[in-house]
């Protein structure tokens, strides 16, 4: 045969056909076309009904030729594999069409896919500890993390208990002292505990009282109710609850800072803010010593009880102003040859001014400034 | 251009209808002076705006420039359409969808309205500012809660899968807020899907309903169930729904609808409290709160109650069928949250407080 | 319920002088350490303005602050204006239907009464923008308002 010609052969009946050459050397010095790799072995592992174990491989694929079903993982080469132990479900979901689906049904009988809108089935697993010993054990294990912050936890937890204990002896204290009598102060003194708290918690007056109240009642009624104890008793111990919250809710109340006082009703503190603002009044026209600022001071000492605190806080700024503004004590712009003659009675203080790009040089009275009087 | 449009046509100059709180609520106002002289005069008179609390802070404020005339204009204008829209409200003929969409329409553009929603708390609302009776605050509400706390309420209880395992799906038409109070004394609305502890949960939560469609408050029943399907079933080597919590007949208004034990009594109980006690190694339980519309009578106008006496010996607390239940008794599911429990070690502790007794223990591994 | 000298003081501050108080930086500049910063020359840093001086990298306006009143303020005078246009856009558009509806109607009654001026009235004039014949608008008319005696 010469290069490059193809031959031509007559067949026993006469006809010419072309003889084609496949998968062989074209011409001198070319490399072969026999570019393959071994089989990769895809293709599924386990067909429709069979039964797997978690974890046991069902498909290997190229991209998702089928996607993963209800219990069946994919992994990075998009091999699907089993999540619960099942009987193995090719369908077809339609709610994703144009795909098919490998899924794990828990039982023989149940076919896939489940109805949308009905409860996923599910498979609990884990079995009971019956031995006792083994049981405590596994209650006593922790996770490492909180094996470590165990210690502080609980430590964290000492410490709030104590305060909250040691708030309690205070207010068994406060409550002799105000001559309030209740009949069981150990009930009255975790009420107003529990009273403090939500209120610094933000709850309203009305709320934090019916909250802390039926937080008493139901820790009595599941104490009641394990210790089996009569239905008279309960209900006596129930109104007695009723009847302390009542009357600490009209004998105590709470200052802007959670501080336990004597109680005061709504106009109570109305008239208190207005005499404190008359006395204010009356100090701050004259103000001129350290004295008369200790005595703005002292002023507000109780002023707590009956001022809300940005009341507080708004009055105190308004009566204790550091420096007083410089439209109400008159301000002396020192010219630029004088001398800033700085006796007893004047501060001086530099400035610059951004309108004219320039220091100001300012004096000042020192009766201006309250910490110089 | 702007001006021919007020100052000829149907402009009726005298309609001061934003400024008139004889036959309109209070709440669609300013309640504080200032800021409505502030937002409706500008704020030349105060030295700068009145929302900023620090002096400093309101001298160096600069406005816009023009911005007071140029809202006086507008305001003008939208008040007079408002007006309109008022004048044809007041018509006999018009159903009280419709009517709603009207006032809707009318005091959505007010600048008070929306100065009152935008800077108030929706959530705790001051009946004074924010009044879910004014039908615009309703949907100022609903749309409020349509761009967020919906989606992430669907979001939650979608992953979690509580819509297929408990009820079959969810419409949410009222927001669902639940806080523990009674407990620690926190003061915390709980998000939908947190995970709290046994110590939290030991005591019943409270409920905050807040509808934004129109329903008759003064007939509407409501039913709240809280169910966890996350109860080992061992028979079954599954999980069995139980009926942790259950309260009927409860009556709500727009902006009183806090369900606390001030709202109900013994006889709206169907099912005392039961705290989440889950079992070691017996994985995340997930407490779902469904809250139901009873089937109301459109003809006489009455919603059919509960009879708590009758339902309660039915109700199989430990194999709680929801399904059936919601559909015995006519319930329309309107709002759902859910929360989550794990087994820490107060867990026996709070069963020792109940009675109940001692949980199992599982195997850590699932065979 | 504050006393009247406070009172009176706080009205006064209405005309305060604001000199003491730096005006909102309205100046973009770079952020530099202060003491021997990493070593750029003078000429290097040079090139770098020049080259940040000629891209348009964060070169943005400042993000407007508004109080919450002007928060109000501009949104009213948004949905105002908005509504306002809306309002002009409806008359056009009824306009232009309403005109549209009518010269359907007279050409179906062309078609009916006289169908080779129908025809004549229907031929395509694809391209065509404005006519030849028409008037250029002007502020004030011409001083020949009509030619009686036009012929094509």
């Amino acid at each position: 045969m010469l290069n490059g010609i193809i031959p031509f052969q007559l067949n026993k009946t006469g006809f010419l056909f072309t003889q084609i050459r496949t998968a062989t050397k074209k011409a001198a010095g070319s490399r072969t076309s026999m570019k393959d790799s071994a089989g990769r072995r895809l293709g599924p592992k386990k067909y429709n009904g069979q039964e797997v174990k978690t974890g046991q491989i069902i498909m290997r694929q190229r991209g998702t030729k089928f996607f993963p079903g209800e219990y069946v993982g994919v992994g990075k080469d998009h091999t699907l594999f089993a999540l619960e132990p099942g009987f193995v479900r090719y369908y077809l979901d339609p709610f994703h069409p144009k795909r098919k689906f490998i899924g794990i049904a828990l039982n023989k009988d149940a076919t896939l896919p489940t109805n949308h809108f009905d409860p996923t089935q599910r498979r609990f697993g884990h079995t009971l500890l019956d031995n006792a010993k083994a049981a405590q054990k596994e209650e006593g294990a922790l996770p490492r993390k909180e094996f470590l912050a165990s210690d502080s936890i609980k430590a964290e937890i000492e410490s709030r208990s104590e305060k909250r204990a040691a708030l309690k002896k205070s207010y068994e204290k406060l409550l002799k002292k105000l001559k309030i009598k209740v009949e069981d102060t150990n009930l009255a003194t975790d009420y107003l505990v529990r009273l403090r708290s939500s209120l610094r918690n933000g709850f309203l007056l009305g709320d934090a009282q019916f909250y802390s109240k039926r937080y008493i009642e139901m820790e009595y009624q599941l104490k009641a109710e394990k210790e089996g104890v009569n239905k008279d008793s309960r209900v006596a111990k129930l109104e007695e609850i009723c009847s302390t919250t009542a009357l600490l809710n009209s004998s105590i109340s709470f200052s802007n800072k959670f501080e336990l006082g004597s109680f005061m009703t709504e106009n109570d503190k109305i008239d208190a803010r207005e005499n404190l603002i008359k006395s204010l009044d009356e100090v701050h026209n004259n103000l001129s010593t350290k004295k008369d600022v200790k005595k703005l001071k002292d002023l507000f000492k109780d002023a707590s009880t009956f001022l809300t605190l940005s009341d507080e806080v708004h009055l105190r700024r308004v009566y204790l102003k550091p420096v007083l503004s410089e439209v109400v004590s008159k301000v002396e712009q020192v010219q630029a040859g004088e001398k800033a003659g700085a006796k007893g009675k004047s501060v001086v203080i530099k400035r610059f001014n951004y309108e004219t790009s320039k220091i100001d040089v300012i004096k000042r009275d020192k009766k201006a400034f309250l910490s110089k009087l | 251009m702007y001006r021919r449009l007020i100052h000829t046509g149907n402009m009726n100059r005298s309609s001061a209808v934003w400024s008139d709180f004889t036959t309109r609520s209070k709440s669609l106002g300013i309640s504080s002076v200032a800021i409505k002289e502030g937002v409706l005069h500008g704020d030349k008179v105060t030295g700068g705006p009145i929302s900023l609390k620090r002096k400093t802070n309101r001298m160096k404020y600069n406005s816009p420039a023009l911005i007071d005339e140029t809202f006086k204009t507008c305001y003008e204008f939208l008040q007079d359409r408002s007006g309109a829209t008022y004048k044809y409200a007041s018509k006999e003929t018009i159903k009280p969808a419709s009517m709603e969409k009207l006032l809707v329409k009318a005091e959505i553009t007010n600048p008070e309205v929306q100065y009152n929603f935008q800077f108030g708390d929706k959530l705790d609302n001051l009946p004074t500012m924010i009044d879910y009776n004014q039908p615009v605050y309703r949907h100022l509400g609903k749309k409020h809660w349509e761009s967020y706390k919906l989606m992430l309420l669907m979001q939650r209880l979608e992953s979690l899968k509580v819509i297929p395992d408990t009820l079959p799906t969810l419409k949410p038409r009222a927001a669902v807020d639940i806080k523990f109070p009674y407990s620690t004394g926190v003061n915390q609305w709980i998000e939908p899907g947190k995970f709290l502890s046994s110590g939290v949960t030991s005591l019943e939560p409270i409920f905050k309903i807040q509808e934004y469609e129109l329903v008759n408050p003064k007939e509407q029943l409501y039913t709240i169930l809280i169910v966890n399907p996350d109860e080992p079933d061992l028979m079954n080597n599954s999980f069995k729904t139980t009926l942790s919590y259950g309260l009927t007949n409860v009556k709500i208004d727009y902006n009183d609808n806090v369900v606390d034990s001030r709202k109900f009594f013994e006889r709206n109980i169907l099912a005392n409290y039961l705290p989440p006690v889950p079992e070691k190694n017996a994985g995340i339980q997930r407490f779902a709160v469904w809250v139901f519309r009873q089937s109301l009578n459109e003809e006489t106008g009455k919603c059919c109650a509960l009879d708590t006496e009758a339902a309660t010996p039915l109700i199989d607390r430990d194999n709680f069928d929801i399904r059936g239940f919601v559909q015995a008794n006519q319930l329309d599911p309107i709002g759902a949250h859910v929360w989550r429990s794990k087994w820490d070690s107060n867990v026996n502790n709070i069963r020792e407080q109940y009675n109940l007794p001692k949980g199992r223990v599982f195997s850590r591994v699932r065979v | 319920m504050l006393s009247a000298s406070v009172k009176s003081s706080q009205k006064k501050s209405v005309t305060m002088m604001t000199s003491w108080v730096q005006p909102l930086n309205q100046v973009r500049y770079k952020r530099t350490k202060t003491k021997g910063s990493s070593g750029i020359t003078p000429q290097t840093q040079r090139i770098i303005t020049q080259l940040s001086v000629m891209s348009a990298r964060k070169k943005q306006p400042k993000m407007l602050k508004l109080s919450k009143e002007d928060l109000i303020k501009h949104q009213t005078i948004q949905t105002a204006w908005n509504t306002y246009q809306d309002i002009l856009q409806n008359e056009r558009q009824t306009m232009l239907k309403l005109q549209y509806n009518k010269m359907d109607e007279a050409m179906t009654v062309l078609k009916q009464v006289a169908p080779k001026l129908y025809a004549d009235a229907n031929i395509n004039e694809s391209g065509k923008v404005f006519p030849m014949e028409m008037r250029i608008p002007t502020d004030y008319p011409p001083r020949k308002l009509w030619y009686y005696d036009y012929k094509k």
